[in-house]
């Protein structure tokens, strides 16, 4: 329910970005953003680049002025010098004087960006073969953020929508005016997380905690990319943030954390097959089939078919086991944390009962709850 | 005192060629009197040297802007 | 006596033609047999590597998937990367220095014939094997040319093995090609071709040699590691074992910035051959030519981790490889200026060669520019790993190393063949080239600044015009290389009798030989002409 809510705000204010990237259809430059460090950085960027067109004016300008003017064609007699000490040292040192010039300021702005110090809000950040884990440290709060660009419209079946592949199920909520820490990792490869708004580009590596931070200046929605390469669904994991003045931020958090413990509600209730296998072919779509395909069959060497396989019609034990705490050494994640119990039993029974698969068995939520118990003891580790 | 004198022509070309300057006088020079491993020694400590002013360069930086 | 001598000769050369059939291929020590060998094999990497490059622009002609699966599309990357690397410009420069490194120093061949003819002929088993890789399950490798660990080790596909098997014998090819070279310059010169004469080419080469040597063991070294944490248990890249993913970034980067300069040094010697001849006048500021290439040798160790801004090194560490980079880059970037300056009061004449010798410096020194933008780290925030860095490199590498390879060989084709080139068909297929290289990579640098990161098979739509025009570019790029082939064929074939100085303002003992240049030159050592004296 937050979810769809969260998708009409999302899609409203999309809505009225509409006419700014039309524009940008051809745009050229890099974006001036939304925080300080984000104009500094524009501006670095702006001032060099100015510096790389007036050297290319001279140099090639005296280039193409010699190319015209001595030409054999033209009767042009070659003069024999080659050898000028003292002007080679010139241009030599004016490039470095420009260059001492520009690394000033960019040292300047460079140790801003490493000041992670005084921060009011941690958010933790973690990159999924391909999806965003956030997770808000002090309030108790984590969720996943997966692609909602819907498969018909990247395989071309659907007309592409104004955020093609830039939207996601759940946006991560951050307030306005506020000195926000990012701390990165990774489960698995290495990922980056960016988001060109606020110049923040940093890697997420599996078994370091990367930092970076940010302040943003305006409420708005910022979009950005995995940099990183990190597989096959490198592309198809985008970032989005809500920048949201801090009374929303609040309020959001609190509808967040209700409708986390409604949903483990839910999971207590009887569910029936056919509900099990309707949800089911939902979480499958956004959370199994890039690997495993729409259809269950799998890509041959790298990722198995789940039609027919020994698992998916094997010991229903072991098919929970393996998909909630996946398999080591091989893409296989460990589900338990992404979905909820509801979704964990409905995607099972959907893998046992869709493609040919039909065992007509359905594995309830309340057995899934009981598996996902906080496990305190170290036996778990 | 002329070995000084060599050292001191080793070091400064090293220096020129890291600079990507060097003059048609200084390289005859070189190429008919010095010795390869010469520069090649001489290059490497002045590589050394290099990096440690370029870490001196990010300390007085650093301690500039306070960080 | 002196006819006797004459007879004696010719007729010892009449027993050392080159032998007959497949043989000749197969056993030659010849190094003109053998840079023919090289330059033909890196023209059908090119090809291939080409065709996995339209392959990608075909995809990204326009959002969504049409033509190939996500994971085959990182294959291509991948695949394009490493066969252009290592298949097609490393070997061409190799394929360059075997014709002509002996006929520019008045040698009868390379140092080292035999090991020469087993450099040439462990790659096209290397590339056999790495090409193979796309034909077998799981795909082939699909990590990117860079092969960050752990996506190539614990999350690789099972034919990593065979990439690593192939790496290493690249590797253990370009070395042996390296000692040759070396070997060749420092002992084999005609008397009286000191040093200090050494063409720039020879010079070039002669520091890529020497880095080839130190950095291939090190890419040989990070290969072996990914190769233990996949088959023998270890964990050098692995967190969950306590290894380190930044470790492996830190090795390859090692190897990968020296390994830079290994693709674009011999293209500044070529250049730097290139343009005296047609402008007439000789190279300005050769000494110092000569000074910054080796200080390169040394200096190109040291900033290796510029291409790892993000990764989250301290600050201390961020600064230092930004001063580094921004220190070094200046005095090998001004040797653009003395090629203008070379050029500047000239009497030039625009032949082929000289055309591409002219767009490689302005295109590289545009690759070179946006090269200094990204050395500034904190905004390489925003262009690290998005198509602004794909257009930096290809600009130093496609009309830069690629470019000055087809000047090369646009120039020394009369030498080698006997025959001018068509003219005609060889500006055609400079301006096809020219045009095509700079709608392909031009737009890049716009759509890399919006925001599209690199290595994605699909894109949101803002980036779609931008990517539009390039994939046209590309395809304009591609198709006019097979008037480049069609050049060659045609210049092999026949065409005007080219004299032994086949350019006008051509110096160096390798005009002063016939053209095409006899299967052996200077089995006795020659004078050295008055001009290089």
């Amino acid at each position: 329910m937050v979810r769809t809510r969260i998708i009409t705000i999302g899609s409203g204010l999309g809505l009225t970005a509409v006419s700014a990237s039309a524009l940008a259809a051809w745009e050229v430059n890099l974006t001036p953003g939304v925080t300080d460090v984000s104009r500094s950085v524009f501006d670095l960027h702006m001032t060099i680049f100015w510096i790389c067109v007036a050297i290319a004016l001279v140099v090639f300008g005296v280039m193409f002025w010699s190319i015209f003017h001595h030409r054999k064609s033209r009767g042009a007699q070659a003069h024999h010098f080659h050898e000028n000490t003292v002007v080679e040292v010139i241009w030599t040192i004016i490039p470095i004087g420009i260059l001492v010039a520009m690394a000033v300021p960019a040292t300047a702005t460079l140790v801003q960006m490493y000041d992670t110090s005084e921060a009011e809000l941690d958010v933790q950040i973690t990159g999924y073969q391909w999806k965003w884990r956030y997770d808000y440290l002090d309030h108790d709060l984590d969720f996943f953020s997966n692609l909602s660009t819907p498969r018909e419209q990247i395989t071309n079946e659907a007309d592409k929508q104004e955020n093609y592949l830039l939207e996601v199920d759940r946006h991560l909520v951050l307030p306005v005016d506020t000195k926000i820490r990012f701390l990165l990792t990774s489960n698995d490869v290495i990922h980056s997380w960016w988001v060109p708004a606020l110049a923040v580009k940093k890697d997420a590596i599996p078994g370091f905690i990367n930092e970076a931070w940010t302040v943003i200046n305006e409420p708005g929605i910022y979009r950005g990319q995995c940099a990183e390469l990190c597989g096959k669904d490198h592309g198809f994991m985008p970032v989005v943030i809500e920048a949201v003045t801090q009374d929303e931020f609040q309020q959001w958090l609190a509808d967040a954390r209700e409708a986390k413990a409604a949903e483990a509600a839910a999971a207590e209730r009887v569910w029936t097959l056919d509900e099990l296998m309707q949800q089911g072919e939902q979480v499958y779509l956004s959370a199994c089939s890039a690997c495993h395909l729409p259809n269950g069959e799998g890509v041959p060497g790298a990722f198995p078919a789940l039609k027919g396989s020994p698992i998916a019609l094997g010991d229903v034990a072991a098919h929970i086991d393996i998909v909630l705490n996946g398999k080591s050494g091989t893409a296989m994640q460990a589900f338990r944390d992404q979905l909820s119990a509801t979704e964990l039993a409905a995607v099972i029974t959907y893998e046992r009962n869709a493609w040919g698969n039909s065992l007509g068995e359905a594995v309830s939520p309340a057995q899934i709850a009981q598996l996902l118990e906080p496990t305190t003891g170290e036996a778990e580790q | 005192m002329s070995d000084k004198s060599t050292f001191w022509q080793t070091l400064l070309s090293v220096l020129s060629s890291f600079f990507g300057v060097q003059s048609e006088r200084n390289r005859e020079r070189d190429f008919r009197e010095g010795r390869p491993l010469h520069y090649v020694l001489t290059g490497l400590l002045m590589a050394a040297v290099f990096v440690l002013a370029v870490i001196l360069l990010v300390r007085w930086a650093l301690s500039l802007a306070g960080a | 006596m002196s006819t006797l001598d004459t007879t004696l000769h010719a007729d010892e050369h009449a027993h050392h033609g080159p032998a007959k059939g497949l043989g000749r291929w197969l056993f030659t020590t010849n190094h003109k047999d053998i840079g023919s060998m090289y330059l033909w094999f890196s023209l059908l990497m090119f090809f291939i590597g080409g065709c996995m490059a339209l392959m990608i622009r075909a995809e990204l002609f326009q959002p969504g998937l049409q033509l190939v699966e996500p994971g085959f599309f990182n294959q291509m990357t991948t695949m394009h990367g490493l066969i252009m690397v290592f298949g097609a410009v490393m070997p061409a420069f190799v394929g360059l220095a075997n014709w002509m490194v002996p006929m520019m120093i008045g040698a009868p061949d390379m140092a080292l014939p035999r090991m020469n003819n087993w450099s040439f002929w462990i790659l096209p088993f290397a590339f056999a094997m790495l090409i193979s890789t796309l034909f077998m399950d799981g795909g082939a490798p699909n990590f990117g040319w860079t092969f960050y660990a752990p996506l190539s080790t614990t999350y690789a596909p099972p034919s990593v093995t065979y990439f690593i098997f192939a790496v290493h014998m690249m590797g253990i090819s370009s070395i042996m090609g390296a000692i040759n070279i070396i070997a060749t310059i420092l002992n084999m010169r005609a008397p009286g071709m000191t040093m200090m004469k050494l063409p720039l080419f020879c010079w070039t080469w002669l520091i890529t040699a020497f880095l080839l040597i130190a950095v291939m063991p090190v890419l040989a070294g990070v290969v072996t590691m990914m190769l233990m944490d996949i088959h023998f248990g270890t964990s050098f890249f692995d967190a969950g074992g306590g290894g380190d993913p930044v470790l492996f970034q830190h090795v390859f980067w090692f190897f990968g910035h020296p390994e830079v300069y290994i693709m674009i040094l011999p293209a500044f010697g070529i250049i730097s051959q290139i343009i005296p001849t047609f402008a007439r006048k000789r190279l300005f500021g050769y000494a110092s030519m000569v000074y910054a290439t080796a200080s390169i040798a040394i200096l190109s160790f040291l900033v290796w981790a510029h291409h790892m801004f993000t990764v989250g090194l301290p600050l201390v560490g961020e600064l230092f490889f930004m001063f580094a980079t921004m220190l070094i880059a200046v005095p090998t970037g001004v040797k653009v200026f003395n090629w203008v300056a070379t050029m500047f009061r000239g009497s030039m004449t625009f032949e082929t060669p000289m055309l591409f010798a002219i767009a490689f410096v302005v295109l590289f020194t545009i690759g070179g520019f946006s090269g200094l933008m990204l050395a500034i780290a904190p905004v390489d925030f925003q262009y690290h790993d998005t198509y602004f860095v794909v257009a930096h490199f290809h600009y130093v590498l496609v009309p830069g190393a690629v470019f000055a390879i087809m000047a090369g060989v646009y120039y020394w084709l009369p030498k080698w063949t006997g025959h001018m080139l068509n003219e005609r068909m060889g500006k055609l297929h400079f301006w096809v080239s020219f045009i095509g290289v700079n709608i392909t990579f031009f737009p890049m640098h716009f759509i890399g600044l919006a925001g599209m990161p690199r290595r994605i098979p699909d894109y949101a739509l803002q980036f779609a015009d931008f990517n539009m025009v390039a994939s046209i570019g590309a395809f304009i790029f591609g198709l006019s290389q097979l008037i480049f082939l069609w050049n060659v064929i045609a210049c092999v074939r026949g065409g005007q009798k080219a004299e032994a100085r086949a350019w006008e303002g051509a110096e160096g003992l390798e005009w002063e030989v016939p053209s095409p240049a006899p299967y052996h030159t200077f089995a006795t050592p020659p004078r050295l002409p008055e001009s290089l004296q």
